[in-house]
């Protein structure tokens, strides 16, 4: 995208505004990435954080081999699966009621909405981590799959395939939770 | 909404904000981090964590919170151990949530109940159980059931005891039932791998079992998913469909739900959303079904690509009813590749589903208001619905006038112009001529454009033909469109019927002639009832007619008059031919009862070479017995294929004798070997095909692979094994994505026996790139390139066979081709006649080196094109060949400008023929001049189509030689086969001369042509330049001998015959009955046989004196059996291009041998004599270049010249 390579242009020059620039366009996506992947809201912000602070720090050596938003993308999956790694790392989540939203919604959507995106919530934390990350990369992410397969380290086929079969289960899931 | 059915629509939705103190935290960090990493230049400037616009921001973020919803997530809390999906209920569960509207203690243990089900808490399910309320334990059961623990089994019986209600509705008793039956698919296990080979199907996985007379899985090719809510339905059987279910199982239970009554063959088609359809007739599959028995028929569907478009105008309002097309740019027949849609009052549409590619498609949009607009765009991720929004201009409208040759208007015809974009096979809207001859197209948008004349040529049938290249809308005055044929009131026709003695007549017949005054064929088509034929729009003169159709027998009448109308033709009535015959193991003798059997044409007898399809049939017969049809008379051979026997094609059948045919399989022998890479490391993956099982279904593609059938995988150490091949010699091809492909040879396969050792070292072979240019040396994105090989090519359109590569040109005009074999490669544009610039050249890839071919550049070929010594404007010229104009080698079109300029961009140098179209004329491209270039721009001065005559004047018997039979060319002085030059204008009166118009200045020979292919050469004239016209004889009077007798042949191929001073040429060739004959023979010595092997070539040796009438039975069969060595040569440069101005030769045992003849773009010799020979070449700017090569002797009429070339690479000086 030339929009990126200009800004990257610019970011190496030391350019502030390039870098807040891209923190605005991207921050919301890389949040809910994060937070999607981690079911924790706190833990997903010091991500962000890190992700943001080490772009800035690697700018000097940074070449861009695909687009900006699927290296951030990546920054955030690397650093989301080093916290599953360490062991006991992770923290509960704030106590507050989630509200997912969207800024076009009216109050009733936004209750509908509630109700509704954490039951998704919580049928996404049931999937296998590398199902999880090809469903919120992409939907919410905005990542191809080929990009994603890349991150994955498979051929973008077998990413289509546990896209699938994420969604099919995820609608298992929820169909479940409808029958009450 | 129901979130289940757009859970991806709802995942999209859930959309976190961060918050103001979020964001000053860490983009006051990442400041930081970047001045750190940028350095010292900053140093010395405060920091500053607020800039005056980061303040105003954080104000309006901080007002912002207030409106905006507070994100914060409360997840279930996972154990600590990160394994996900293994639900370990240490950890429990979190407080209920409290949800701050509700009072309700139900909602609230709905919701813990809820919560325990996805953490899978069967204890604490099982708590609830004894809640109080029912709706609850009822909810617990549920939950219980479908986590299918057994554990609750006790608890839920205890409950089930305590059911009120009517026990047909107890839900503890059900919840039991399903955890016993254990069916449930929302078993809480460790889900299978997506990532293993086994189709993911739900754990518990469906085991298929037939149903019905026609049943099969529909699942996703690329994850072996079931597929639900496929149609699978009959072709031609209407409404005669069944929809796959959550298995992907689909299942037709009786005849009568496919639509038929008794037993027969049909197609299936298959369509899904979001699937590529098979509905193309080379893709469904054909499947026998009787009511005994259960047919089988599964079904992999690739996941289809989808874009959605939107059509507007230029103010931007939406555009309803715009006809959209979506066709690939690397499919040279522009077929769909979806079916079309229509935009919607919105202006909106959905194309879809293509299969993905990484060539480019075009959508084609039409509406009658606007001009029509095409737009190209990649379609490479099923997952991605691509959207596209066209904008369609109203154009200019662009008056012409249309006019037939003689000047009278072109009333009634109608005329189109097609963009030079299009790529589709939809056909412009057309617009009539009138009276005047004027005619308007009413929205052109700017652009190159062809121009198509329609003329009506019977009921609503009419022939349309591409007459003129033109930008419009032109800014040189109105179009001018000459229709290349006379007004209708000077032209005649031929009127007649057609009778079928025997009372069967076919569906439909054909009439059809070529008439050389217009260069275009005449055709009539006559349906089931009609029995009379009109043929108009015909000069006064004599016609051959043509009677043709798939049921009947050709009969060509010749020498028709035009006008006539009283002509009576009797036509015979003829089934297709049927080939039949068993199908039997050969070693018990009892008949194989269930195969899949094809049928190929080796030649045809009589009638147009129709082709006869390559496809599969099933038979499932107790006899071993198979029937089928095809397509005319012809000698055939069928190829059965059952397992665990090798597929073997049948003894030849021809459909003239009624010989039913055994084919005897045996087990076969076995192929195994190695495929590595050129590093020695194996390759994995790779397709090894078997030519006994690829080869193709005509003779030109016998030795040609078509197709991938039957072919197999090397495993990961590259070991690959073809079971179940023919005894005798195999060819096979071994082909993969990361490499080039190859073709070994003469591999000798032995019944029972496994032949080891084949191994083969792959290469990733050659890339060439380039950019490709128009007329002016414009670069031109999205045009498209084919890579043919020669083996596999013969120049039709739409040809697959022999396809090495496709390309596209992207934004900058240029491409990129990889994994090329090292041999010739004919690089064509797509629409080639109707492209400007250079549309045809060759290439010889290098392994691992990037060659470049343009289209276009340098050098430029300029001059100025004159007629009657005026500047012509629009003229179509091309540079080609200069003795034949269909140069595969080079080939460059362009248009002369207002001035009569032209340029030719790019051609290598050599020697070249400068042709005109001739607009008068269909398919006449008369040659204006012949020039030699170098790597410099040359400029060829003024031009003209050429206005000289030749005048012949034969001298012949006419009691002896008919008129009609007679024909007369003229060839270039020397040419002994050819091309013909000039325009022939056959006299009215017998005994006039003949008059060739249209010849450029030089020497030439007038021909006589006489039935049985006799050509009769007489004295070399010259046409000097500046003279208009030159007189020249043929006198045929002495040409009163004659041979004839029994010619001995097992092949339908004929024998040549010359005259020891190459001024007679005929063949021999055997009629029904096994004997020839030719009549009208000159005196002298003759020879008969191969005419380029010397004396070896001589079959036959004998004299003829005025008068004699000599019989002579001649037994050919040794002669065509006999054995040649055969070597093509092509001599490239450095770059991979042909260099012209080469001498080669070969010296051995023999001494020096020259090429028997030349190929362009090599050198083709032949000799009787094998052994070691040295290959020499000299050319002019290269160093003398030598190699060793050896000539094997091969049976004359098998495999093509191909495997026998050799690549020469010369080097400069």
């Amino acid at each position: 995208m030339p929009d990126d390579r200009r800004l990257i242009q610019q970011l190496k020059r030391g350019d502030k505004e390039a870098l807040r620039h891209i923190y605005q366009d991207y921050k919301d996506d890389l949040l809910t990435v994060a937070a999607s992947l981690l079911h924790d809201a706190c833990a997903a912000e010091d991500v962000l954080h890190d992700v943001f602070v080490s772009f800035a720090s690697g700018v000097g050596s940074l070449e861009l081999r695909s687009s900006l938003r699927s290296y951030l993308m990546t920054s955030v999956v690397n650093r989301v699966r080093d916290r599953f790694r360490q062991k006991g790392s992770l923290v509960t989540g704030l106590d507050k009621v989630d509200a997912f939203s969207s800024e076009n919604d009216g109050p009733e959507q936004r209750a509908v909405l509630t109700e509704q995106s954490r039951k998704l919530a919580q049928a996404l934390a049931q999937l296998p981590l590398e199902q999880r990350e090809v469903i919120v990369l992409h939907l919410n992410g905005g990542m191809k799959f080929r990009e994603i397969g890349e991150l994955q380290g498979i051929s973008p086929s077998t990413v289509q395939g546990r896209y699938r079969y994420a969604i099919d289960k995820l609608r298992t899931i929820l169909n479940g939770a409808l029958r009450k | 909404m129901n979130p289940a059915e757009n859970i991806e629509a709802a995942i999209e939705k859930l959309h976190l904000k961060t918050t103001a103190r979020t964001d000053r935290r860490i983009l006051s960090d990442a400041f930081a981090a970047l001045d750190r990493a940028v350095g010292a230049e900053r140093a010395g400037l405060p920091r500053r964590l607020l800039t005056p616009r980061t303040a105003m921001l954080a104000a309006a973020a901080v007002l912002a919170i207030a409106a905006l919803v507070i994100v914060g997530l409360l997840w279930i809390n996972r154990s600590g151990d990160g394994q996900d999906g293994v639900v370990n209920d240490r950890n429990g569960i979190t407080q209920p949530v409290p949800e701050p509207d509700s009072t309700n203690r139900l909602a609230a243990e709905l919701q813990q109940l809820e919560q325990m089900f996805a953490a899978g808490d069967v204890r604490g399910l099982m708590a609830m159980l004894s809640r109080d309320r029912l709706e609850s334990k009822v909810a617990a059961a549920n939950y219980l059931a479908r986590i299918g623990d057994a554990r609750a089994i006790e608890a839920l019986e205890i409950q089930a005891g305590r059911w009120p209600g009517d026990p047909a509705d107890n839900p503890f008793t059900r919840a039991i039932e399903q955890i016993e039956s254990g069916l449930r698919p929302e078993k809480q296990q460790t889900p299978p791998d997506p990532d293993s080979k086994q189709p993911a199907a739900a754990p518990d996985a469906f085991e298929f079992k037939p149903v019905g007379v026609l049943s099969g899985l529909v699942k996703d090719a690329e994850t072996g998913e079931p597929i639900k809510g496929a149609k699978i339905s009959v072709q031609g059987a209407w409404r005669k469909e069944t929809i796959s279910d959550a298995n992907g199982l689909y299942h037709f239970d009786t005849l009568e739900q496919v639509g038929l009554s008794q037993p027969a063959n049909v197609r299936l088609q298959a369509t899904a959303e979001g699937y590529v359809a098979i509905r193309d007739y080379e893709e469904m599959p054909l499947i026998a079904l009787s009511a005994g028995s259960q047919a089988v028929k599964h079904f992999e569907l690739e996941p289809g690509c989808m874009v959605d478009v939107l059509v507007v105008d230029e103010k931007g309002e939406p555009i309803p009813e715009v006809s959209l097309i979506l066709t690939s740019l690397a499919s040279e027949m522009g077929n769909e590749v979806c079916p079309s849609v229509e935009t919607d009052a919105n202006g909106l549409a959905t194309l879809g589903e293509a299969r993905p590619a990484e060539t480019e498609f075009l959508i084609t949009a039409r509406h009658k208001d606007f001009a029509p607009k095409g737009h190209r765009l990649r379609l490479n991720d099923p997952a991605v619905i691509e959207f596209v929004e066209l904008v369609m201009e109203k154009g200019t409208a662009v008056t012409g006038y249309a006019y037939y040759l003689d000047g009278v208007p072109a009333e009634g015809l109608e005329i189109s112009a097609k963009p030079n974009w299009w790529h589709c096979l939809y056909v412009q809207a057309t617009v009539p001529v009138d009276a005047n001859g004027l005619f308007t197209l009413p929205h052109v948008a700017a652009g190159l454009y062809s121009i198509h004349v329609h003329i009506a040529t019977g009921r609503s049938m009419s022939t349309s033909f591409a007459v003129s290249q033109a930008t419009l809308p032109a800014d040189t005055g109105p179009l001018l469109v000459t229709v290349p044929r006379k007004s209708p009131g000077s032209l005649v026709s031929i009127s007649g019927k057609v009778t079928f003695p025997g009372g069967k007549r076919p569906r439909t017949v054909e009439v059809s002639t070529y008439s050389t005054s217009d260069g275009q064929f005449h055709n009539v088509h006559l349906d089931g009832n009609q029995d009379t034929f009109t043929i108009d729009s015909l000069e006064p003169g004599l016609y051959d007619l043509e009677f043709s159709g798939s049921d009947m027998e050709q009969k060509v009448v010749k020498n028709v008059k035009a006008p006539s109308s009283d002509l009576v033709v009797e036509l015979k009535y003829s089934e297709k031919p049927k080939l039949e015959g068993v199908v039997v193991d050969a070693k018990t003798g009892s008949p194989v009862r269930r195969f899949r059997a094809r049928a190929r044409k080796l030649s045809t007898l009589r009638g147009p070479h129709y082709v006869q399809a390559n496809r599969w049939v099933e038979f499932k017969d107790p006899r071993g017995a198979f029937s089928f049809e095809v397509v005319g008379p012809g000698v055939y051979q069928v190829q059965a294929a059952a397992d665990g026997f090798a597929w073997t094609w049948s003894p030849q059948i021809n459909t003239d004798e009624d010989r039913p045919v055994t084919i005897q399989l045996g087990a076969g022998g076995s192929i195994t070997g190695r495929v590595t890479d050129d590093q020695g490391e194996p390759v994995a993956s790779a397709a090894v095909t078997a030519l006994s099982r690829a080869g193709g279904s005509m003779p030109t593609e016998a030795e040609v692979f078509v197709s991938k059938d039957g072919s197999v995988l090397t495993d990961a150490n590259g070991v690959f094994l073809l079971e179940n091949l023919v005894p005798g010699s195999e060819t096979i091809k071994v082909a993969h994505d990361d490499y080039c492909f190859t073709i070994v040879r003469d591999i000798e396969v032995v019944d029972a026996r496994m032949t080891e050792g084949v191994n083969i070292a792959l290469s990733k072979g050659g890339s060439v790139e380039g950019c490709v240019y128009d007329a002016q040396g414009k670069p031109q994105p999205g045009v498209t390139l084919f890579f043919q090989d020669d083996s596999g090519y013969s120049g039709r359109p739409g040809e697959e066979a022999g396809r090495l590569a496709t390309a596209v040109t992207d934004a900058n005009g240029c491409y990129h081709v990889e994994g090329l074999p090292e041999r010739l490669c004919y690089v064509k544009r797509s629409n080639e006649w109707e492209s400007l610039g250079v549309v045809a050249r060759v290439v010889v890839p290098a392994d691992g080196r990037t060659l470049r071919l343009d289209f276009g550049g340098k050098p430029v070929i300029s001059g100025q094109l004159l007629a009657a010594g005026q500047p012509a404007a629009n003229a179509t010229l091309m540079l080609s060949d200069p003795e034949s104009r269909y140069s595969r080698v080079f080939r460059c079109l362009t248009l002369t400008a207002p001035g009569g300029g032209f340029s030719f961009r790019g051609a290598p140098p050599g020697r070249y023929g400068i042709y005109y179209r001739n607009p008068e004329k269909r398919d006449d491209w008369p040659l204006l001049a012949i020039l030699e270039t170098t790597n410099e721009d040359t400029d060829v001065g003024a031009i003209a189509p050429a206005a000289g005559r030749v005048v012949v004047t034969l001298t012949y018997d006419i009691n002896d030689i008919s008129p009609d039979d007679l024909r007369v060319s003229l060839f270039k002085a020397g040419s002994f086969w050819g091309p013909s030059v000039g325009t022939v204008h056959t006299p009215e009166r017998p005994g006039d001369p003949y008059v060739i118009e249209g010849v450029p200045p030089g020497t030439y020979t007038p021909v006589a042509g006489l039935p049985n292919y006799m050509q009769i050469f007489g004295e070399p004239v010259t046409l000097d330049a500046g003279r208009e016209q030159v007189a020249s004889s043929l006198n045929l009077s002495k040409c009163t001998a004659s041979i004839s007798g029994l010619l001995i042949t097992d092949s339908q191929r004929q024998l040549l015959l010359w005259r020891s001073d190459e001024k007679v040429k005929a063949y021999l060739r055997k009629d029904e009955a096994g004997s020839y004959r030719l009549d009208h023979l000159p005196p002298g010595r003759y020879y008969a046989g191969n005419y380029w092997l010397g004396d070896a070539g001589r079959a036959l040796e004998f004299e003829l004196a005025e008068g004699w009438n000599l019989t002579l039975d001649v037994d050919a069969r040794s002669y065509f059996r006999r054995q040649v060595a055969l070597l093509s040569v092509i001599v490239v440069g450095e770059d991979g291009v042909p260099v012209s101005d080469v001498k080669v030769w070969l010296e051995g045992p023999a001494g020096k041998l020259a090429p028997a003849r030349e190929t362009k773009p090599g050198f083709l010799f032949m000799t009787v004599e094998p052994g070691q020979y040295t290959l020499r070449a000299v050319g002019t700017g290269y160093k003398d270049t030598a190699t060793g090569v050896t000539l094997k002797t091969r049976p004359t009429d098998s495999a093509s010249v191909a495997d026998s070339t050799l690549i020469l690479r010369l080097e400069r000086r």
